[in-house]
């Protein structure tokens, strides 16, 4: 018998997995030295003003509650879902809370996968993105404790750790079923929408409540809305995971059920996220037989039609099938073409300024951020594939300009359907053509700077299987983040002679203006990008080796 | 050791690939130490070493992917990192670490490889149809490569270097994972293609497979070349007799036989 299969025990295998997991939480970057040491330092500052935020927000939110008839305790309910919500956010969604651990790299290891599960939640319990939520309940304990609420305040610690636990383990299942919808593409298709469906209603319901409340007409509204459904809804929405580790506290007679409700979930999670896990392990993939039988079909044609002709076509079909294809890019594709169009509900709801700046140059630029990550890091999602572009004679032009033939296409798609709103709406009648027009060419310059963007700062991606999230220092990342923003600016510095020549269209409103302005505003842009262009293919041609190095090696 | 027949040699019809103290480094680590070769037109060449050797970083270096650290290169004359584009259309390459799209079929992945090489669109797809009746692949040819077995992979980017009928071909480790059968048949055809002038630079750690193949072999061992020729100018440069293996040179040349001891409780 092999030695240690079965020696230790579940214990000791437990501990093990606990300390991988956690050398890979607390790890945040893949450079050496300086840039590891600054990695660290960024992340360990960000997460520490956030667990300082979060702490104030803990004692504010409970302090107003504090004089409530029913306590403290609502504004646990509201700390706990929100955090929730976060979490979930930017762990399935952003990727800031998950873990980089590729977990089918143990499969073939004695371990079973109710441990594997298990310790994957217990480090992140114990990771660094613990310390916000930790934060807040204790400065919601601090509150309690001043307010007058001492026995409130002394059951907190154990609904925190009921708490992270859940939190943790939702996260982790919540992982699980990503992995696992990979293996069944037209699942993972339907979860992708609905996915990238609720994506886009918590971003709608982010900037809508925001608006709705600042602006203050409708917060009377808003708070009746709320307390009605709450009033309906409250003893159901008590029993959610990240409601029900908080809700037994302080809940009277009810206190032992809710809080076996909360262990009870703790342990579904547990179990949901060990089923999803055996799932996982079993092989074999009915899409496969099905592509087999298309597959034939489409190499028994070996003549060409009429668009396959053009030199740039197979850099576009190419990168048109892994939108389509990939699962975290398809989730980045929907993003695309359905959040543009809450900015517009809100834009043109009741108490906004429809004439604003915001609907004629803005929108444009808030459009072309949605771009950012497929537009600025587009070599790094080629993954492997990349060693056989660079390697390839292709004209570096034409591939660069292949990419960004796709990304303008979608974006005047997108850009034509909300102008096409608008008319509708009565909003802008008339001059939709001309942000039409000034649109196309802040594009033409965005995507030609991001081409630049591109090659100069190359950050490889999650492996496979992975939300499609960089695995870089913390730093870098902020960097890129600021770059891209830093873009949005330089884009309306370069292209401001179009802006201008809209603004003066807006006030004139000469056709003869307009008939004028309009080409010279495309061309503009035309010989903006065309210039861009030159200067990223000579670029890409001596930086290869250095992103070859950065983006192949450098995440394998 | 003989160092006249240990001396870089020349393949007839003048060098395809010179290397000339070629170095690279990758912080304190030498990858590639010094390294002079020349290989001739038409030859099967054969490039021997165990991992970590500094083959895959020698290759990818000849194929314009990584920058020497110092030394130079000369294929077909052109400095592949001065002369990219000319030198990327010249070379099939078939790296290690696969260059596959995964979200692609097994077609579309030859099609792309065969435009991307300057074919046309009814070229590239006609090529695509044949490689892949050639390569065994015509029943998965629809399938996305991500779905394909570790052969079926290497089968693809072999399909991928060779489709544009390239005058040298880099193969890094191409015939692991791939089934006896398949690698018969693809040997035959490389041996035909060598026939007709192509240069083939095969990487492998496996000495029987590279004895049995290559008209020319070098040893690579930590970077740098201990010997290099034919298997009968090997042997009489070590004083080995007839029935000495590739093995056999390879312990003599690098000198530095695996440790018996270190893990006794592996034996115990």
């Amino acid at each position: 018998m092999a030695d240690g299969v079965m020696a230790g025990g579940r214990r000791r295998r437990l501990r093990v997995l606990l300390e991988l997991q956690l050398r890979l939480q607390w790890r945040s970057a893949r450079g050496r030295g300086a840039a590891e040491a600054l990695g660290a330092s960024v992340m360990l500052v960000v997460v520490g003003l956030l667990g300082v935020g979060a702490g104030f927000a803990g004692y504010l939110l409970t302090e107003a509650f504090a004089q409530d008839p029913a306590g403290p305790a609502p504004a646990l309910w509201i700390g706990g879902a929100g955090l929730l919500a976060l979490l979930l956010y930017a762990g399935l969604f952003g990727g800031g809370a998950g873990s980089g651990f590729d977990v089918s790299r143990l499969f073939h290891m004695p371990v079973a996968a109710g441990e594997m599960v298990l310790a994957d939640a217990a480090a992140r319990f114990l990771g660094p993105w613990s310390l916000p939520p930790a934060a807040f309940f204790g400065g919601s304990a601090l509150a309690c404790a001043w307010e007058g609420h001492p026995a409130f305040a002394a059951l907190l610690p154990a609904a925190l750790v009921l708490w992270l636990l859940q939190a943790h383990l939702v996260l982790a299942a919540g992982d699980l079923l990503l992995f696992n919808l990979r293996r069944s593409r037209r699942l993972m298709e339907a979860v992708g929408l609905l996915g990238t469906g609720l994506f886009v209603a918590l971003l709608f319901f982010q900037n809508y409540l925001a608006t709705r409340l600042v602006h203050g007409l409708a917060f009377g509204g808003a708070m009746r809305w709320l307390t009605h459904a709450w009033g309906a809804l409250g003893p159901f929405l008590l029993l959610l995971p990240g409601l029900s580790a908080v809700s037994w506290v302080g809940a009277g007679r009810w206190a032992p059920l809710r809080l076996a409700a909360a262990l009870a979930e703790a342990a579904g999670l547990l179990a949901l996220g060990r089923l999803l896990l055996v799932r996982l392990m079993e092989r074999g993939s009915a899409e496969g037989r099905r592509r087999t039988r298309e597959g034939r079909r489409e190499a028994e044609r070996t003549s060409a039609r009429p668009l396959e002709r053009l030199a740039i076509w197979p850099f576009c079909v190419k990168d048109f099938r892994y939108l389509t294809r990939d699962p975290y890019l398809k989730t980045a594709l929907m993003g695309i073409l359905l959040y543009p169009f809450l900015w517009v509900l809100i834009a043109t709801g009741p108490g906004f300024d429809a004439r604003g700046a915001l609907l004629h140059v803005g929108l444009p630029l808030v459009l072309l951020l949605s771009f950012a990550n497929l537009s600025t890091n587009h070599l790094a999602v080629e993954r492997e594939g990349l060693l056989l572009l660079i390697g390839s004679p292709a004209p570096r032009w034409r591939l660069l300009a292949g990419k960004n033939l796709l990304l303008m296409g979608l974006y005047l798609a997108v850009t034509a359907a909300v102008e096409g709103y608008f008319v509708w709406r009565g909003v802008k009648p008339g001059s939709a053509a001309a942000d039409l027009v000034m649109a196309f060419s802040m594009g033409l310059i965005y995507f030609g700077l991001g081409n630049l963007l591109s090659l100069l700062m190359p950050m490889p991606v999650a492996p496979r299987g992975r939300r499609l999230v960089p695995q870089v220092s913390g730093a870098k990342m902020f960097l890129v983040i600021f770059a891209q923003f830093a873009m949005l600016g330089a884009v309306m510095a370069v292209d401001l002679p179009v802006i201008l020549g809209r603004v003066a269209m807006l006030h004139v409103g000469s056709p003869l203006l307009a008939a004028l302005a309009l080409p010279a505003m495309l061309l503009y842009g035309a010989l903006i990008y065309a210039v861009l262009l030159a200067a990223a293919s000579r670029l890409m041609a001596s930086r290869e080796p250095a992103i070859y190095e950065a983006l192949v090696r450098g995440s394998s | 050791m003989d160092e006249a027949a240990v001396a870089q040699g020349r393949g007839e019809g003048g060098a395809v690939v010179r290397f000339d103290k070629l170095t690279r480094t990758f912080g304190d680590f030498t990858a590639v130490d010094s390294l002079t070769l020349d290989v001739g037109e038409g030859e099967f060449f054969g490039f021997l070493g165990p991992n970590g050797a500094g083959k895959s970083t020698t290759i990818k270096m000849a194929a314009g992917l990584l920058k020497p650290t110092s030394g130079t290169i000369r294929i077909f004359g052109l400095d592949p990192y001065r002369h990219p584009m000319e030198v990327k259309a010249q070379i099939g390459l078939v790296p290690e670490e696969l260059a596959l799209y995964e979200r692609l079929t097994g077609f579309e992945s030859l099609v792309f490889a065969g435009r991307l090489y300057g074919l046309d669109a009814a070229t590239a797809r006609q090529r695509a149809v044949d490689l892949l009746g050639w390569l065994g692949l015509e029943e998965d040819g629809g399938k996305l490569v991500v779905d394909y077995s570790t052969g079926m992979k290497k089968k693809t980017a072999l399909g991928c270097a060779l489709i544009h009928r390239p005058r040298l071909l880099f193969l890094d480790e191409p015939f692991s994972g791939v089934d006896p059968l398949a690698v018969r048949g693809i040997k035959e055809v490389l041996h035909q293609m060598t026939r007709e002038g192509t240069t083939i630079f095969f990487s492998s750690h496996v000495m029987e497979l590279v004895e049995r193949i290559c008209t020319r072999v070098a040893i690579l061992h930590k970077g740098s070349v201990r010997a290099v020729g034919t298997l009968a100018e090997m042997r009489s440069a070590f004083g080995l007799a007839e029935p000495a293996t590739l093995e056999d040179i390879f312990v003599r040349a690098v000198g530095e036989p695996m440790a018996e001891e270190g893990a006794p409780w592996l034996t115990a």
